[in-house]
């Protein structure tokens, strides 16, 4: 609890922001299903039932919104730290790719003990997670290429290729528009019976917490936020840059490959890699937004992973009244774009003040 | 087919795939030499694309197809730039935001607006007339994106206004001094750009593909921005970027359906070909070229 108090008085303007970032958001998402002319009541309605509802009298609609939310607090916590090292790490949704690839790839190696192969399964999963981000990590120490258009690059390399591997060589051959799945014992046990909430919301929880630590109470956590904010001075304080880039880049890898354990091993009913990575796309660009709304902050983020998951849990509302549910990235666009304006809070107080005193 | 029909029927598919490619760049080496960056060429071409079909089914007239294309550009130019400047916003954090917004409008705007899921095909009529050469049938848009990216070179590197633009971009502090509006010129170079982009996004519509999707631009804003780097971020040397990816694109678009070529490469991999080869140039190019000093920083006086 002390911890959240303090982040409110230390942060309670990068706070102020989000939240206003968040209004701005709602009133340009709700203006564009007024202007397409559906009915605006109706539509919140069905994104307030699907996401919060009434938790005292039916806790499911939270708990769809909490299953969003896990996996989103590490794809965004893995934007963070590489954001906090002064990289724009847009590859967090290929590194999922592969980590589904990896996971399809070593549930096929049935055979080994069940606990043995568990473990084998999550490894895949951080290893291809990890090799695939490793890539931009690489090029940016080596050759000074510019981090943002390679993690591009290496999200439509990974999404055709994983695509491909896993519906050519390993489909379910009961139905081909699944992966074959995640065996039972493998699979992180639910929470809530009767909901899709497992233990994923426990282990993200648990995993920003351990990131939270190590940023914030190690030696080697405090040279990488120093390299981040001021390279200059690192480098005359004796801390390598290069060292931040890398390591950076390898944590989020190993984030972004448990947030595909979490998609397919936590998450029912599948337990498989649905057809187009139906089930995998999108976590990762939602992270940015996450880590934007969460200004970065390790404990930000599990708040911020709250409200863009509920935003996913939304758009099923919206899309059972006919509301497509890419909607919700106008949501989140706005919402990105009024967050890109710094003290937007202080900027609006000006300008009141400017009206109010003439 | 003799190999001679091949290869100019790769080189015409080359010029085609170019177009959005070269716009995008030239556009964006405009708004880059000005010391401001837009990662959202993607989302742009999406909402050109989006905007031109709109208006151009609402008309039937394709040149105002490609006004609209322009005109959605250039709002988003101007949020940009202001964000960019007078707000001193961070540029990349806002024009994420534009790819996300621009996948929302267009995600969302094919239903709403006409009640299809995903695709929205117009019919030949109202594509864009072409014009006929050797056989072969061009899009006009090849020479206009040629001659825009031939002016641009002429206005940034022979006009006065141009010098004051790159001035802008290396030393806006010197350039202030001398009386240059450091905002109002980035505001413009940022508007040019997004215009530019917002035409590509049109062609990919109303000229190219004859019709809208959510997966339009696949990745062509992006190749654009690696072709800006790769372009030393000159709009001459930019024509031979946009016409090497563009080779990559249509090389994939050309070859990926012979069943002779699938027997060796499957399609899906194919299609990873323009990706993979942009990573190798722009890692191979990076050390030598040197993007503007002030890129990325929004100016303000001490």
């Amino acid at each position: 609890m002390s911890v959240i108090i303090r982040l409110l008085k230390d942060k309670y303007k990068s706070i102020i922001n989000s939240i206003i970032a968040l209004a701005i958001g709602f009133i340009g998402g709700i203006f564009a299903i007024y202007v397409a002319g559906f009915d605006v009541g109706e539509a919140m309605g069905m994104f307030w039932a699907h996401s919060i509802g009434n938790p005292f009298v039916d806790i499911y609609p939270l708990t769809v919104t909490l299953t969003y939310s896990a996996p989103l607090m590490l794809t965004g916590l893995a934007f963070a730290l590489c954001a906090r090292a002064g990289l724009f790490n847009i590859g967090v949704e290929g590194q999922l790719y592969m980590g589904a690839l990896g996971i399809v790839l070593a549930s096929s190696m049935l055979g080994l003990p069940t606990g043995l192969h568990s473990l084998v399964i999550l490894g895949g999963a951080v290893l291809f997670a990890l090799a695939w981000s490793s890539i931009p990590a690489i090029l940016k120490v080596w050759r000074g290429t510019n981090e943002v258009v390679v993690t591009i690059m290496l999200n439509y390399i990974a999404l055709w290729t994983a695509d491909y591997i896993i519906f050519k060589f390993y489909a379910d051959p009961s139905d081909a528009t699944k992966s074959i799945p995640i065996p039972a014992y493998a699979r992180l046990p639910l929470l809530v019976e009767g909901t899709s909430l497992s233990w994923n919301i426990v282990l993200s929880i648990g995993v920003v917490l351990l990131v939270y630590f190590f940023l914030w109470y190690t030696k080697f956590g405090y040279e990488m936020r120093v390299a981040g904010t001021n390279p200059t001075a690192a480098r005359y304080a004796g801390i390598n840059p290069r060292r931040a880039v890398i390591s950076s880049f390898l944590i989020g890898g190993v984030l972004a490959g448990l947030a595909a354990y979490e998609k397919i091993a936590g998450i029912p009913p599948s337990y498989s890699v649905m057809s187009s990575m139906a089930n995998v796309v999108g976590a990762g660009l939602d992270g940015i937004a996450v880590a934007l709304v969460g200004a970065n902050h390790p404990i930000g983020i599990i708040f911020a992973s709250f409200l863009i998951g509920m935003l996913s849990a939304g758009a099923k509302g919206f899309n059972l009244i006919g509301i497509p549910k890419e909607v919700v990235y106008i949501f989140q666009g706005v919402i990105v774009m009024s967050l890109a304006v710094p003290n937007i809070y202080t900027l609006i107080k000006r300008k009141i003040k400017g009206v109010g005193g003439g | 087919m003799t190999p001679i029909e091949m290869i100019v029927g790769l080189f015409v598919t080359t010029l085609i795939s170019m177009v959005p490619l070269l716009l995008a760049s030239v556009g964006e080496v405009v708004t880059e030499r000005s010391g401001v960056v837009n990662i959202g060429l993607e989302g742009i071409l999406l909402l050109g694309a989006f905007l031109a079909v709109m208006v151009d089914e609402a008309t039937h007239q394709p040149v105002l197809g490609f006004l609209a294309g322009a005109g959605i550009g250039s709002v988003i130019g101007l949020v940009h730039g202001v964000i960019s400047t007078k707000l001193k916003g961070n540029q990349i954090v806002n024009t994420i935001g534009v790819n996300m917004f621009a996948l929302g409008v267009v995600g969302f705007g094919i239903y709403a607006v006409w009640g299809v899921w995903g695709a929205k095909t117009i019919p030949y009529d109202l594509k864009l007339p072409h014009i006929t050469i050797a056989g072969y049938s061009l899009s006009p848009m090849i020479f206009v994106a040629l001659g825009i990216a031939i002016f641009t070179w002429w206005w940034l590197f022979r006009t006065p206004f141009g010098r004051t633009l790159r001035a802008v971009g290396e030393n806006p502090d010197a350039a202030d001094v001398v009386g240059v509006n450091v905002d109002l010129v980035r505001i413009i170079a940022t508007i040019y750009g997004a215009t530019l982009a917002g035409i590509g996004g049109a062609y990919l519509s109303i000229d190219w593909f004859g019709g809208v999707t959510r997966e339009i631009a696949s990745g062509r804003g992006w190749l654009a921005l690696a072709n800006v780097a790769f372009s030393n971020w000159n709009p001459l040397m930019a024509i031979v970027g946009s016409m090497l990816f563009g080779f990559f694109d249509a090389l994939v678009l050309w070859i990926g359906p012979m069943p002779e070529v699938n027997a060796i490469i499957p399609q899906e991999l194919l299609r990873t070909v323009p990706y993979i080869a942009t990573i190798i140039v722009i890692s191979g190019v990076i050390k030598r070229v040197r993007p503007p000093k002030a890129l990325g920083i929004p100016y303000s006086r001490e």
